[in-house]
Parts: structure tokens; sequence; C-alpha cells
């Protein structure tokens, strides 16, 4: 038991240490306190800078550089499938896995056509969304930023509602594939009234292209043949690669059959071989290389690379708008595009 | 930071600790591209005909401080009582303090009067605490990627981001008791284990459809986490020349999704998957119901293959002392129950090279023999059929860690007080279940993120050089 003394001395040790405690949280406070607590990192950027008017050029860039991205995809895995393009067997780095190369799109395999895609429909209606909220009214009706957004947001959807099976929304449940042309062609129309608006005449016919595109899918022939008469046969609309050292703005389908070093793609095989030596057709030129593909195909051994010129470079465009091939092949369906309707002439 | 003792009575002592810490990191990067150099000699980056320049910036602040009380009563009853305040500095905005507390108490049964010292030492514990992590500084942010488009500016997304983010948060009970017994020759431990974590954080892949790729760092439901850990290491022998001690270990680990807060269920890459009443992670993918019949496979898809981290692992020991000081030494460990996805072998059936695991199947599919093939050999060994998701394998394993043999050398060495040789050998001996993959369990895939604990990334095999074999073969002096 404690006597009257100890209990004292208990007490003054409480009391010593509690001061002791107060000697030291001061100056842990001072420490504290003196600190600089702020973060810093300047690489990604927040998205609230994104409404600065002086982010918009960039904003919209984006949005072009994911289509780019997304288009590359969707041609380079397409092109094997329909065989516009055989496999060599190259399964590494620019090739494709063997049920590619079969000619079956296993839905494991497809991430990068679906996600690339989908990431510029979504930029460019997210772009759309921010230029609506950080511009009045009037300078949104009338903004060269928001009739490329318009632009490229049709685009976007056009390639998926071209490409995909089904259509999905912002996380939303899967509904036919239609959808996404019906918002292209809405962004279409959209980027056709803005660009008037703001005096952008080549992107108001690289729109009209695209939507009589959109509009033959939908089965509206009447209003494909008015948007297509509308675009000069010498009009393009071009999707830009760049040979600049960063492999995501190459141009997939010539890095990955330009021999340098890449030869996991040839056009022995498919019907351009024989068409090419047959009509010249400088759209569908290949050359003899003389060299096997990379790899080699199972009942085949390797197979010989003659190499694709459609794409002669890595900083080769791709062309999403006119879509002139359906007039000079009326057949193009047997290729394996599988298109519907052989009235697809009307596109140009 | 600082420790404060004071003696209330002669039976009761107290121990208050106080400390804390603030914790800055920074990083600054730059690196640079070349390509296209123009001829021989030592190449430089600015004389490439392409050149490209990356700069990377970051400042991190991370802080807290914890007070603790210790009270001793009669040296043989222990109370603890503990708190830690945690803190870090977010991009744009403050994620605020968290408050962790714990409680611990100990009590030395064999000091009881009751107790019989011939039956050893016991003493009996209990534990609850709370811990947290938080998210990372710029976790909770949307934010987009400067990458170029040609040359000319353009932004692309790069996190999600999520306002709602906040720390998770885990309680945590144990009991336990730790004894030495026949005078110590004999010594337990064992302890029981329960853990449920709140807001349990995990990368959850993102929808393509939300438009940013890859993963975004989510408070999600609740999960538990349970299971033993028991040591025991017993003297058999212990003579003047001859002694021998042989020891083991048990430890089990069960974790289970209880709620996703009615959120749908997600992968986490790797073919792991966060899904209410299943492990965290389970292996979830396409697999083959009639693996071993001669017939077509049988291909289902979202099967539950189980728990990516072991559920069970067992070690066991043995020291022997021999005459003229010789000793051995050998320890070895099994884990299993767990499932991984194999890189290697997913990407080999998937391209169609000629992978050591069908090498039996091969003479058959060559010879178009299919009818002599197992359904699994269908499904993994013929290209057009192959799925990754069939690379997906127990990897119960068992290796010895160490055998290691001393002894001195049998004569003098000027100089020296003592000679030694030592002959050791590491991770020599392995046995794995599954024999149709020769990948050691312990690789990681390399393609995801794989460090260990309740909020990993999955962990796959395959990509990195796995743990090596080492013989070695010493000699130790000292003079």
């Amino acid at each position: 038991m404690n006597t009257g003394s100890e209990k004292v001395e208990t007490m003054r040790k409480l009391e010593k240490g509690i001061r002791s405690i107060g000697w030291l949280a001061m100056p842990m406070a001072l420490l504290m306190g003196g600190c600089d607590f702020d973060v810093t990192n300047p690489g990604p950027v927040q998205d609230e800078f994104l409404d600065d008017p002086d982010a918009f050029v960039a904003v919209v860039n984006g949005m072009g550089r994911a289509l780019s991205d997304g288009m590359n995809y969707v041609a380079f895995h397409g092109a094997l499938v329909t065989r516009e393009l055989f496999p060599t067997g190259g399964t590494g780095q620019f090739g494709i896995s063997v049920k590619n190369g079969d000619g079956i799109l296993d839905r494991s395999e497809q991430g990068a056509p679906w996600n690339n895609t989908q990431r510029s429909r979504w930029s460019a209606e997210d772009g759309l969304r921010r230029f609506g909220e950080v511009m009045s009214s009037t300078e949104f009706a009338s903004s060269e930023h928001v009739a490329m957004a318009y632009l490229w947001a049709g685009y976007a959807n056009r390639t998926l509602g071209e490409n995909m099976c089904e259509a999905v929304i912002d996380v939303g449940p899967a509904q036919p594939r239609e959808v996404f042309l019906t918002r292209a062609q809405e962004h279409f129309s959209n980027a056709i009234e803005v660009g008037s608006a703001s005096g952008e005449p080549e992107l108001v016919t690289a729109a009209r292209a695209g939507r009589a595109a959109v509009r033959v899918q939908l089965g509206d022939w009447s209003g494909a043949v008015t948007d297509a008469g509308s675009v000069p046969t010498d009009f393009e609309f071009n999707l830009g690669y760049y040979d600049i050292g960063d492999r995501d703005q190459y141009n997939r389908i010539a890095h990955a059959s330009g021999n340098d070093p890449y030869k996991t793609h040839t056009v022995w095989g498919t019907v351009y071989q024989d068409y090419f030596t047959e009509t010249e057709d400088a759209r569908v030129s290949w050359v003899d290389t003389g060299l096997p593909g990379d790899g080699g195909v199972e009942g085949l051994g390797p197979v010989p690379f003659l190499k694709q010129l459609k794409y002669p470079t890595r900083a080769a465009d791709i062309k999403p708008a006119p879509d002139r091939c359906g007039r000079r092949y009326p057949d193009r369906h047997e290729l394996g595009r599988g298109l519907d309707h052989p009235e697809e002439g009307a596109r140009n | 930071m600082g420790t404060f003792d004071w003696r209330f009575t002669e039976e009761l002592r107290s121990s208050f600790s106080v400390g804390g810490q603030a914790v800055t990191t920074e990083e600054n990067w730059v690196s640079a591209y070349g390509e296209d150099f123009p001829g021989p000699g030592d190449a430089v980056v600015s004389s490439a005909a392409q050149t490209l320049g990356f700069e990377g910036r970051m400042r991190i602040v991370n802080g807290g401080f914890f007070l603790q009380e210790l009270l001793d009563f009669r040296n043989k009853y222990f109370l603890t009582l503990g708190l830690r305040v945690d803190g870090n500095s977010a991009f744009g905005e403050d994620l605020g303090l968290e408050a962790y507390p714990k409680a611990s108490f100990s009590y030395v049964l064999s000091d009881e009067s009751f107790w019989n010292p011939d039956h050893g030492q016991v003493k009996l514990r209990a534990a609850w605490g709370q811990a947290g992590r938080a998210p990372g500084a710029f976790d909770a942010v949307r934010t987009w990627d400067p990458v170029g488009w040609g040359g000319q500016p353009a932004f692309q997304p790069n996190n999600l981001g999520n306002s709602k983010l906040g720390p998770e948060r885990t309680s945590e009970i144990e009991l336990g008791f730790d004894g030495s017994f026949f005078d110590d020759r004999l010594a337990m431990e064992f302890t029981y284990y329960s853990q449920e974590t709140s807001d349990a954080l995990f990368s959850v892949r993102q929808p393509p459809s939300a438009g940013f790729g890859g993963s975004q760092l989510t408070n999600v439901g609740k999960i538990e986490n349970k299971g033993i850990e028991f040591g025991v290491n017993y003297t058999i022998l212990d003579r003047r020349d001859w002694g021998a001690d042989v020891g083991g270990s048990v430890y089990t680990n069960n974790s289970k999704v209880l709620d996703l807060g009615g959120a749908a269920e997600f992968g986490m890459g790797g073919r792991g998957y966060i899904v209410e009443g299943q492990p965290v992670p389970v292996l979830r993918g396409f697999c083959v119901t009639n693996p071993n019949e001669k017939a077509e496979p049988i291909i289902e898809a979202d099967c539950n293959y189980g728990p990516n981290l072991p559920t069970k692992t067992f070690g066991i020991n043995t020291m022997v002392r021999m005459p003229y000081s010789m000793n051995l030494a050998v320890r070895g460990e099994y884990q299993g129950g767990h499932y991984a996805y194999n890189v290697n072998d997913g990407e080999s059936y998937t391209r169609g090279i000629r992978w050591p695991s069908c090498f039996n199947a091969y003479p058959d599919i060559d010879s178009g023999n299919i009818s002599n093939l197992t359904a699994i050999e269908r499904a993994r060994c013929i290209a057009s059929n192959a799925n990754r998701d069939f690379a997906i394998y127990p990897q119960d394993f068992f290796k010895v860690r160490e055998i290691t043999f001393s002894a001195p050398v049998p004569f003098a060495v000027p100089g020296a007080n003592e000679a030694r040789v030592i002959l050791s050998a590491r991770n020599a001996i392995r046995w794995q279940k599954a024999k149709y993959t020769f990948a050691d369990p312990e690789t990681s895939g390399g393609f995801q993120r794989g460090d260990t604990g309740l909020n990993e990334a999955t962990h796959t095999i395959g990509g990195s050089i796995p743990t090596p074999a080492i013989y070695t073969f010493s000699l130790r002096l000292n003079f």
C-alpha cells in the first residue's frame, strides 16, 4: 500500500514526465510547422488545367492522337483476319497470335483495338463536355476547337461502329453497334454546323465524307449520296503517323512489314498478290524482297515476304475518308470485310 | 523520439513512449533518346538524327507520430495502449490525419503460485490493433499525360482519379502463447490471427469505355484474412560431442472477400479477380472441365481456379552437432494451396511455340492422331485452340532452402585461432506439384507489380530470373 509520501513522489514524477513531453512536443511542432508539405508532380497534368483555353489545342490534338492509336490497331488486326495481309508467323513484337492469324478474333486477345478506339471516342466526347462547360454558348457554336472535336468524335464512333459487334458507352450496357453509328452521324452533323460557323471548309468536307460512310451503314442511301456528292474526288482526310522515334506514333502496319527489322506480314497468299500483278493498281502495290518472313506458318513453314507498299513508311497516313475502295472492289465483302451492301460505291 | 519510465508503486511500473517522423521523397529524372546515328565512333544522343528528351519531378511528404503507454504490474501482467497518427500530403488536397489505436495484454501464467515450475514457462497474450494504408499522393486526382502527336502538343488520359478515395483500415485480433518446457528443450509459439480490412485499396482495372485505360486505386468493400502461426523447436540430443535440434513451423493464411459494397466483381490483371466469397485475389479464367478425358475439350468461362497467395506454408529445420565441432544444418519449406498464371507457357501456347509442357503431345499432333490426346492437351498444345488461361497452374512446391556442413580444418593454420570449412547449398532441391511446367514458382511474371501482401497485384510466374540455386565453399579463418 502506498504511503502519503510515496503518493506525493509519484505525482511529482508524473508532473515531471508530462512537462518533459511538453518540452519535447514543442520542438516537434516547430519542426513540423517549418516543413514544406507541398507536393509536386509536374509530369501528369491535373484535369482542371485542361479548362484553360491555352490547353484547348492540346486537348483536341489528344483526341486525334487517340483515334490515330485506335485506327492503328483496328487496321493492324483487321488486315490479318480479313487476309488483306497474310501472317508470316511472327508472333512477338508487331506480330500477332496464331488464333488471330487463323482468322479468329479471340476476345481475350483483342484488347488493343477496342481499348484504344474507345479511348478516342471518350476523349473526344469528354472534350466536347469540357468545352460546353467552359465556353459560352455563342463561343461554343463557332469554335474551331469544338468543330474539330465533333469531327474526331464522329470518326471515333464510326470506327467503332464499323468494326465492333456491340456498342458500350461510358460503362453502360451492351447495345447494338448501330448506336455508335448513330452517335457518329450526330457528331458529324454538329461538326458540319460548327465548322461552317467557324469557317473551316476542309473540316466540313471531312465531316460530310465521314457522315456519308455512316449513312451507308445505317441504310440512309439518299443521305449518303447527298453527302458523298459534296466531297471532291481528290479530297483526302488523313490520320497522321510519325517516324519520330516514338513507336506508338508509327504506322503499325508499315513498321510490322517494313523489314526494319520486322517482316511479320506479307502480301503473299492474299487476293492482292495476283490482283496487283494483273492490274498494277498502285493502291495495293507490293514488292518481292526475295526474303522469307519472320517465323513460319503451320503447314507452310516460312512464307515469302512480299512487302506491302500501300503504307511505304512508318510515317504513312491512314485515310479514313473518303473510302473509295468500294468503287473499285464491288465484291469486297468476299475479301472478308463482311460489308452487307453492294451499294457501297456510294460511300464516296 | 523518447521513452519515459517511472514507477507508481513497487509493483506498478509505467513506460511512456512518444515519437514521430516526417519523410519527404523527392525524385528527379532526365533521360534522352536518340535514333539514326551518323556513323562509327562513340555515339552521343545529340549526334542522332532524331532525339527525344524526357524529364520528371516528384515530391511527396508523409508524416506521423505515435504515443504508447506500457503498464507492468508485478512483472506478470503487461498492458500496452498505443495510438499512431499518420498523415500525408496529397496532390492538390490534404487527405487528413488518420488515427490507429492498439491495445495488447500479456500474462505470464507460469509466474502464478499455483504453477508447478517443473511444467516449464508459459506466457499468454492477446492483442487488438488497427493499421492503415493511405493511397498515394496522386491517386485521387484525374490527370492527363502530355504525349505529343507529330511534334504538336497533345493530352491523353493518364489516371482516372477518384475524389472519394480514402485510406483503408485493418483491424486485427491476435491470440496466442509462448512456452518452453522440459528445461527449455522444447520451445513453442502459437498465434491465431484474424484481420478485417474495410475500404480495402485495390487497383481496379477500368472499363475501356470509361476512357482511361489501366487501373485506378479504389476503396472496395470488406475483406478478411485469418490463419495461424505455429513454431516448435525441440532439442533431441544434447551431449558433449553430439547434439541434435529439430524444428518446424506452420503458417496458414485464408483470405476472403466479405463484401464488395454492391460493386461488381473486377479484375486486377494477371488473371486475378476480386469476387465476393472468394480468396483475395482468386485466379479466374477459361478452364477445361474434362482435362483428362480423351475427348474434345469442354471449355467454360469464368472458372475460379483458387487463391493466388499460398494458403499454407510448412517449414522444417534440423541441426546436428557432431564430434570435432562438425555441424550439419538443413532447412526446407513447403508452400501450397495457390495458383498462378505462367506467362511463358501462356504466350507459347497461343503463339504456336513448341513448348516442353506439350512435348508428349506433339508427335500425335504432327501425325494427326488427335484422338490420342487428352482434352487439356488439345486445348493447350494446338495453337488455334489455345487460350492463355490454360496456363494457370497450381503452384505447390517444396524447396530445400539450405544444407550447410561446417567442420574445422584438420591441420593448424599458422597465426589462426580457428579455421573452418563450410559447404553450403541453397535452394538446390525443388519439388513442384505441376509436373507439366518447369518454371520456378518463385519467379515473377515481370508484367505485374508483384509486391506481396493483402493488396498486391496478382502474382504471375515466369518472366524474371528465378531464385538461383547457390553452392558455396568457404574457408573461415579467425586470427
